[in-house]
């Protein structure tokens, strides 16, 4: 396993290819399986289908709220101005606006049952940056993200003004 | 769902080679190893909606989707961890000291080996090793690292360039022509 000094780059290229598997020495950290084997034990007993039943409740929920407060539009107000495709800056955009609302909320002390409904609103059982697949580019899961959570602060927002 | 049973297959298939493509990210053996578990456990749950048609390359497509999906959750591990800590240097991990520790690299006259390379490469600044691990390493190309990293194609070309002319010149030889 040893490299000639002369040589040129692509043969260098060449190298790390031919001893790909190499590179992988690192061992894993002792007792690796055995938790792996725990955290797996908890998902056997989260079956997938309850799981995406509660993001489709929690997502109904935010339209329920929607209509309710008929909100004429959402989108009426641009949350995301300034913000790329990358998905973690969208969802601290999206907790920032929500901080910034909430700190309005309850400043001058809220009805509890706005408060809790704020709550409920924003509440998220899984956050949505963890359930896109993976087969979608950024843009699309950029989208996806600013609009969900952009019609979650109008909701907000409307539960704001109601105080 | 996958049975138990597969899942633990999985998981002694791949967990070594994520584990290493994680660590080589991110720096950290902690976090890589949570990495690389959520990496298997996204697709022996089911999570990432993913569902493999049965088909004589379905091993090929299982790795290749693991591979990535483990780059592209080691990399938002690194950027987490950035921010967390308030780097300054958009992926260096300078508190990570067991992988990323400053790597003197000797210029004497004996052949280089797999060591020396990975040496050559953990010494890289941040950025530069990034790309390297993933052009190189991973084999991914700029079109799959920009829409990982967000960043343009050609930036990333031009910085695997100037990474190129450090490894060379880091490898003490005259490996760029």
């Amino acid at each position: 396993m040893i490299l000639n000094r002369e040589i040129n780059m692509e043969k260098f290229e060449e190298y790390i290819k031919m001893y790909r598997e190499a590179f992988d020495d690192k061992e894993l950290p002792e007792g690796h399986l055995d938790r792996f084997e725990r955290r797996l034990d908890t998902f056997d007993t989260r079956p997938r289908r309850s799981y995406l039943w509660l993001m489709a409740a929690g997502i109904a929920a935010v339209v329920a709220v929607i209509v309710f407060l008929r909100l004429p539009e959402s989108g009426q107000r641009d949350w995301f101005a300034g913000v790329g495709v990358d998905q973690v800056d969208i969802c601290e955009t999206y907790y920032s606006n929500v901080a910034d609302i909430y700190e309005d909320l309850f400043s001058a002390g809220t009805d509890a049952e706005l408060g809790l409904l704020a709550e409920s609103v924003v509440d998220e059982t899984s956050p949505l940056i963890d359930l896109l697949p993976d087969e979608m580019g950024a843009e699309e899961k950029a989208a996806v993200l600013k609009e969900y959570y952009g019609e979650l602060l109008d909701a907000l927002l409307k539960i704001k003004n109601i105080k | 769902m996958m049975t138990r049973e597969e899942s633990i297959k999985i998981y002694n298939t791949y967990s070594r080679k994520l584990f290493n493509i994680s660590f080589r990210i991110v720096g950290d053996s902690d976090l890589a190893e949570e990495v690389m578990q959520d990496t298997i456990l996204k697709f022996v749950t089911g999570r990432g909606l993913f569902i493999l048609p049965a088909g004589a390359d379905r091993e090929r497509k299982e790795g290749a989707w693991l591979t990535k999906t483990c780059v592209r959750a080691s990399i938002d591990a690194l950027r987490k961890k950035k921010r967390e800590r308030l780097f300054l240097d958009e992926y260096a991990v300078e508190e990570a000291p067991e992988y990323f520790a400053p790597v003197s690299i000797e210029r004497e006259e004996s052949p280089l080996s797999v060591e020396k390379v990975k040496s050559a490469i953990r010494g890289l600044p941040g950025p530069y090793r990034l790309i390297v691990t993933l052009v190189l390493m991973e084999g991914l190309d700029y079109e799959e690292i920009s829409e990982l990293t967000g960043e343009s194609e050609g930036t990333l070309r031009t910085r695997f360039s100037r990474a190129r002319k450090m490894l060379a010149e880091r490898l003490g030889d005259d490996t760029e022509s």
